[in-house]
């Protein structure tokens, strides 16, 4: 054997998992595809959530951070730093960098009626945090525990074998294998490693999404510094969506989805021309792009196969955020290392990954069946309907819509019809 | 033809685990596709991949790279060996 552990990926989940393994005496390799490990090419949110429960469907209520990581977590501000606590898994990470607090979730509708999905200004219910600095952090952290670093490598595969696993790695032109008693899959949403274990059968559970990320600064919108807004606008985005947060230095970034409809820069244009938002945006400037895809799959329901074990977004249904990804990277070598002293450490890890992710419960498939129709199927004009009736509650405007459609057949009784229609299929 | 990335690229990488034939790998300033290995994912896909996942259209067809549907099934079999390409 080569290694003890050959960990395929160095994102968040990926360095956290080297981290822990290496601290605790195994030998580990960390494969990189990308030649800056620690750089972040990818558009990201980079939020910090707090304060989770998964949203009843039934009722609309509940905490409605829709997917990624629910396990209990929380965020300490020293004077010099920030901990975030992971009481289940059962560790803490010191993070310096910048860290901005989010008090309120703003949706817009088009004509700009606003629906809070939080009590305006009443808690804090995440941290935008710094990726770059948190990901240069905890590379350093595995430096320093001897962890082998190996960047431009794309492992392409990994198969089984009696008591260990091969690790097919390219690199340039050249593809050698390389071999460990354990590998751990933290190669994201497109996981070859998962592929290539046949783990993805009828996964793919919609067409890619287009991401692309503005970064802003001098923008001047109501609570921008505070908030997280988000925009529901048919005319603009289709079943996309347009969203901004906050980043360091006051700057902000803002996303624009899309589906296969619209290419983003379209939506951007169309955004940028809307008469009630135009004022917060007419003195920003763009300083720079990032951009993502994002194929969405079913969730890897066990992500163990043999002396393989899954984290992160590689068995993930899109995002399990970054303190998901964290938390499932040391879960995983605390697994690995259970089995090998004979105890059931592979089913504690399934039974963990099943409980501690929101797309994992069925609940939340119920929920999204709810949230997306609405976009799809009203206008500008219901938007703002929908959004005027609602102003004055707390929630996720669609799950609002649908758990209390009765109050929209009143004043429009075609709008009630054409939302009944999409939540029944009929 | 075989597709090439335009400077559009933003480096995110989506494109890259996506590609079965291993043509795409990180450049300088974008990604970038060995021609030898692109066969316009005639073999694997019915619309070259690379330009499906792409947030802002960066893979493009190189017009100095013309090939005919034969030849780029041919590359293919050699790329994998043993195997039988998916045909739309």
């Amino acid at each position: 054997m080569d290694y003890d552990l050959i960990v395929v990926g160095g994102g968040p989940g990926g360095l956290m998992a080297a981290k822990t393994a290496a601290e605790d005496g195994l030998k580990v390799l960390l494969v990189e595809r990308k030649k800056n490990v620690a750089e972040i090419a990818r558009a990201c949110l980079q939020i910090f959530y707090i304060n989770k429960i998964t949203p009843n469907p039934e009722t609309g209520k509940g905490e409605p951070n829709m997917d990624g990581y629910i396990d209990p977590v929380s965020a300490e501000i020293l004077p010099e730093k920030c901990r975030f606590h992971f009481p289940v898994p059962g560790f803490s990470l010191d993070f310096s960098g910048s860290v901005r607090a989010y008090y309120n979730w703003v949706q817009i509708s088009p004509r700009g009626y606003r629906i809070h999905r939080y009590v305006p200004d009443e808690k804090v219910w995440g941290f935008y945090y710094q990726k770059e600095a948190f990901v240069a952090q905890l590379l350093a952290a595995v430096e320093k525990a001897g962890v082998e670093v190996m960047p431009e490598a794309s492992a392409v595969s990994a198969a089984n074998t009696p008591g260990g696993v091969e690790v097919k790695v390219k690199r340039g032109q050249t593809e050698e294998t390389i071999r460990g008693k354990n590998a751990i899959a933290a190669d994201g949403l497109n996981s070859r490693i998962v592929q290539s274990l046949g783990l993805n059968e009828n996964r793919r559970i919609g067409a890619p999404r287009h991401i692309v990320a503005y970064i802003l600064e001098g923008v001047v919108a109501p609570s921008h510094d505070t908030s997280l807004l988000s925009w529901t606008i048919p005319s603009v985005s289709g079943g996309g969506n347009v969203w901004m947060g906050l980043l360091a230095g006051g700057r902000n970034i803002l996303g624009v989805g899309s589906g296969a409809d619209k290419p983003p820069a379209a939506i951007l244009d169309a955004f940028l021309k809307l008469p009630a938002f135009w004022d917060w945006f007419k003195n920003a400037k763009v300083v720079d792009k990032k951009v993502t895809a994002v194929a969405p799959r079913a969730s890897l329901k066990e992500p163990v196969a043999g002396n393989v074990v899954i984290v992160g977004d590689a068995g993930a249904s899109a995002e399990a955020w970054i303190q998901g990804a964290v938390a499932s990277g040391y879960q995983a070598v605390k697994a690995i290392e259970k089995e090998r002293s004979g105890q059931p450490g592979y089913k504690d890890y399934i039974n963990w990954w099943q409980k501690a992710f929101a797309f994992n419960y069925s609940a939340y498939q119920k929920l999204l069946a709810r949230v997306y129709p609405l976009n799809r199927v009203c206008n500008d004009d219901d938007i703002d309907y929908l959004f005027q009736l609602f102003q004055d509650e707390i929630g996720i405007p669609a799950l609002m819509v649908t758990t209390n459609l009765e109050r929209v057949k009143k004043g429009r009784p075609e709008l009630y019809e054409k939302i009944r229609a999409s939540l029944t299929g009929g | 033809m075989a597709y090439r990335i335009s400077a559009d690229c933003e480096k995110c990488g989506s494109c890259e685990p996506e590609c079965e034939n291993q043509a795409i790998s990180e450049g300088g300033e974008t990604y970038v596709i060995d021609p030898e290995r692109c066969t316009e994912c005639i073999g694997n896909y019915k619309e070259p991949r690379c330009f499906e996942v792409c947030p802002v259209a960066a893979p493009e067809r190189d017009p100095e790279r013309k090939e005919t549907k034969e030849q780029l099934l041919e590359k293919w079999r050699k790329l994998h060996p043993g195997k039988e390409p998916k045909l739309f």
